[in-house]
């Protein structure tokens, strides 16, 4: 066919890009190359790294039985046989570090695998529907936001009891509604965009246009969204543990270890500030990540 | 095949509502070019909005193939009629590629034997099988127009609404994409309704012509008429000269 | 009297995939004329528009072996030098108006402060001189346009706005990249008739940038039409009709004629060596 021809050579400048083995994995190869070449976000990278090979290799890692008392080495101060010395049962203090990792990252991921779909599914029908749909989940959310979340996390874990799993369902309560926010305000510009009007021209039903065409849009912002939010996450998480409404003893939670190391916090600094540190280390490190991912997936930045 | 009576539209505002269709009456008959063109804001987009279902509460009386379009569903509708936009860039997902592109309006009405209508679609419009994994921005301007028109064209519509297709476009490649729809338009007896602003743009494919001014129409010429300067608006000779000034 | 001599300008862009070569041994001399850069898009011209006065992003290497402004070395000059130059000696009108006006000021406002600094009279007086050069543009109704804000003008209006304002420093040189691509058509030819008036008044020289061939043949003296970021042919604009490269006939034929409708519109077909083979005059 004589069209064929005319555009294959039509445009000289897209020559480069016509590469068919530009594909999805490639794509994904030099994103992350690229997320890597910014030193600070590069950092983030590997602390996320280094936190998830904790979680996994915990018991490799560890150089003690994290739950193994041994009350004759109380409150020993950092040696080579325990690194970040022992607590007040003589329990290693590292080899609780490495396995409340396990703990730490078992609350991100089920927060955000709660928090994820429920801001998605809510932001993106209010935008898309508007009206009336739109005015009751935004009057919903905004109740949500006007609770500072820890004292909306500490209401709920009063009323449901303290624990785990209580813990991850207080702060996913807390924190779906700026994710809404978010999916919402990206729908509403997508939402008259030229392939969305061709989409329902084709007889795409609403569901359709939702799953198939706005959430995926979504998507890079929520993923920077989310990624922010882990830090936070950490963070409630620790609080939580810290007052007693989180991970319940004798489960190593780093928010937990802080609190009962604060008796003793005068003579054996380390049982404070090694978890601290940790948690600082962690939030920083899910900041650092998200403010790359955002300047790798933000359209505007492109 | 699009009869439009009486057609009226006003846009509501914030604080007043503004018209911008006032009184629209066309009829265009099957397989016919037909082409509106008027300066921005003249309310010809808006009579594709209106057609495509985008605007609603709009007065007056449309019908296509004799059937009321009031009555009519947006599904029932994107059988007849298709649309091809002005971007070619925003009408396609950016992170779909043109097999998922071409895919949906077939999945949307469960149609069987997939691979054999994106093939021939695509071949309709000049294209071939290795754009299928690429990814809109990967393509050029005019194949990203040529995508848009192959999924207008996939679900065999009688009209397609052509909203400025080449504006956006090179003219070498709006020459393309121009040739493009007349050989279409002939295999496929359809029926265009073409949106401009550049006369000789809409003369070359349309062979009757609506000039717009703000929200109405001024006149409806043929394109003979057009050629030998048989208008009878001050408004149409001024695009007139200014399109004739020019070449 | 050459007022801008540009000789083998190249300008490189660092991207994602590598260096991309924009622009190629671009060289023209401008004397006072109205010379037009046309090609489509991806041809590099708004990069020569903007490597003139370095408007490029900073990724961006612009090499050239002169670039001669009068008795200046643009080549030789720091930043603070071309802010100099920027505005006062060589002004630009872009595409858009409205994004080059600032909005929260009204438009008079905005062209008495520019005119209070240039001439370094009062108030008052730069008022009474904005008004003037409101009507000098043509703008029927100076009084009511001066006191309005740039997103409550036409774009038509705006672009008469910019070039009352670029003219006012009288500079040597305009550069208009696309000045009336975002205009509808029965305003086109208004803004180029006071563009051309005023600076034939004002004896300015013109870099006029655009895609529209047709344009360009009635507007300009002279034609550099580019391709693939080098300059294919150079021609005087009334001898169009007999251009020499394959590319400039192309883009001539390919737009639709009223007059001479053809039934299929010729389709240029690109041929590689346009973007190395030298250009002969």
């Amino acid at each position: 066919m004589k069209n064929a021809e005319v555009v294959r050579n039509s445009d000289y400048s897209l020559k480069a890009r016509h590469n068919p083995e530009y594909t999805r994995v490639a794509l994904f190869v030099k994103s992350f190359k690229k997320l890597c070449r910014n030193p600070l976000s590069a950092s983030g990278v590997i602390i996320v790294a280094l936190l998830l090979i904790c979680a996994i290799a915990a018991p490799l890692i560890a150089t003690h039985n994290p739950l193994e008392q041994d009350l004759a080495r109380v409150l020993a101060s950092p040696s080579l046989a325990h690194w970040f010395g022992t607590d007040e049962y003589g329990r290693d203090v590292f080899s609780r570090l490495v396995y409340g990792s396990r703990v730490t990252l078992y609350i991100i991921f089920l927060v955000t695998i709660i928090v994820g779909p429920v801001g998605l599914l809510v932001g993106t029908m209010s935008g898309y529907f508007g009206g009336w749909v739109d005015s009751v989940f935004m009057r919903i959310t905004d109740i949500f936001i006007s609770f500072p979340s820890l004292v909306l996390a500490l209401a709920f874990v009063a009323a449901l009891g303290p624990g785990l799993e209580h813990a991850v369902i207080a702060i996913a309560i807390t924190s779906w509604p700026p994710v809404a926010r978010l999916a919402r305000a990206e729908t509403l510009t997508l939402r008259n965009s030229d392939y969305v009007v061709a989409a329902q021209l084709q007889g795409a039903s609403a569901c359709r246009v939702l799953f198939h065409y706005i959430s995926l849009m979504c998507l890079p912002s929520l993923i920077v969204r989310l990624t922010m939010n882990m830090a936070t996450v950490i963070l409630t998480a620790a609080a939580l543990g810290f007052l007693g409404l989180g991970a319940q003893p004798p489960l190593p939670e780093w928010g937990a270890m802080i609190s009962t190391g604060r008796s003793y916090m005068l003579e054996s600094w380390w049982l404070v500030a090694f978890p601290g540190a940790a948690i600082m280390l962690v939030s920083l490190a899910f900041n650092l990540l998200g403010d790359g991912l955002r300047d790798l997936l933000d359209p505007r930045t492109e | 095949m699009i009869s439009i009576q009486s057609l009226s539209f006003d846009m509501p505002g914030s604080t007043k509502s503004k018209r911008i269709l006032n009184d629209i009456n066309i009829s265009i008959g099957k397989g016919e070019c037909f082409g509106l063109v008027g300066e921005s804001g003249s309310g010809k987009t808006s009579i594709l909005k209106c057609l495509a279902g985008q605007f609603q509460g709009w007065e007056g009386a449309i019908a296509i193939q004799g059937k009321s379009l009031a009555e009519t569903s947006l599904k029932e509708r994107s059988n007849t009629m298709q649309m091809v936009f002005q971007d070619p860039y925003g009408a396609l997902h950016p992170r779909h590629t043109i097999r998922k592109i071409l895919n949906e309006p077939l999945a949307i009405k469960g149609l069987s034997d997939k691979s054999e209508r994106i093939l021939k679609a695509l071949k309709d419009v000049g294209l071939d099988e290795t754009f299928l994994p690429r990814y809109p921005h990967q393509l050029s301007g005019g194949q990203r127009q040529r995508v848009a028109i192959a999924r207008a064209i996939i679900l065999d519509p009688d009209i397609i609404l052509l909203d400025e297709p080449t504006s956006a476009l090179d003219v070498s490649v709006q020459a393309e994409i121009l040739n493009l729809l007349t050989s279409l338009h002939r295999r496929h007896q359809l029926t265009y309704l073409m949106v401009s602003h550049d006369l000789g743009v809409i003369a070359h494919l349309c062979e009757r012509v609506a000039v717009m001014k703000s929200g109405e129409i001024v006149e409806v010429v043929s394109r003979d008429d057009l050629v030998e300067g048989n208008v009878a608006h001050a408004y149409t000779k001024v695009l007139l000269q200014h399109a004739l000034s020019r070449e | 009297m050459d007022v801008l001599t540009v000789e083998k300008l190249n300008v490189t862009f660092r991207t994602d995939e590598g260096l991309k070569h924009a622009v190629r041994d671009v060289s023209f001399t401008l004397r006072n004329e109205k010379l037009a850069i046309v090609g489509e898009s991806g041809s590099g011209k708004s990069t020569v528009g903007k490597a003139i006065l370095r408007l490029n992003p900073p990724s961006t290497r612009v090499t050239a072996e002169k670039l001669q402004f009068g008795k200046t070395n643009l080549l030789a000059c720091n930043e603070k030098e071309i802010r100099a130059i920027r505005g006062q000696h060589i002004s630009m009108i872009m595409q858009d108006p409205k994004f080059s006006l600032n909005p929260v000021m009204t438009v008079g406002e905005q062209i008495s402060e520019a005119l209070s600094v240039h001439r370094n009279i009062s108030r008052r007086e730069a008022k009474e001189a904005a008004l003037e050069m409101l009507k000098e543009v043509s703008i029927a109704d100076p009084e009511h346009v001066y006191s309005q804000y740039p997103h409550e003008i036409s774009g038509g209006m705006g672009q008469r706005v910019m070039i009352a304002m670029m003219v006012i420093p009288e500079p040597d040189i305009i550069i208009a990249d696309e000045p009336t691509s975002a205009l509808d058509v029965s305003v086109q030819q208004d803004v180029l008739n006071i563009l051309t008036r005023l600076i034939e008044k004002k004896n300015i020289s013109l870099i006029f940038i655009s895609h529209d061939l047709n344009l360009v043949k009635k507007f300009c003296d002279r034609v550099l039409v580019m391709y693939g970021g080098r300059v294919v042919e150079s021609i005087k604009a009334n001898e169009l009709s007999n251009a020499s490269h394959p590319y400039t006939r192309g883009l001539m034929e390919s737009l639709p004629s009223l007059k001479h409708r053809r039934e299929t519109l010729p389709v240029m077909t690109r041929d590689q060596n346009w973007l190395t083979q030298e250009y002969t005059t």
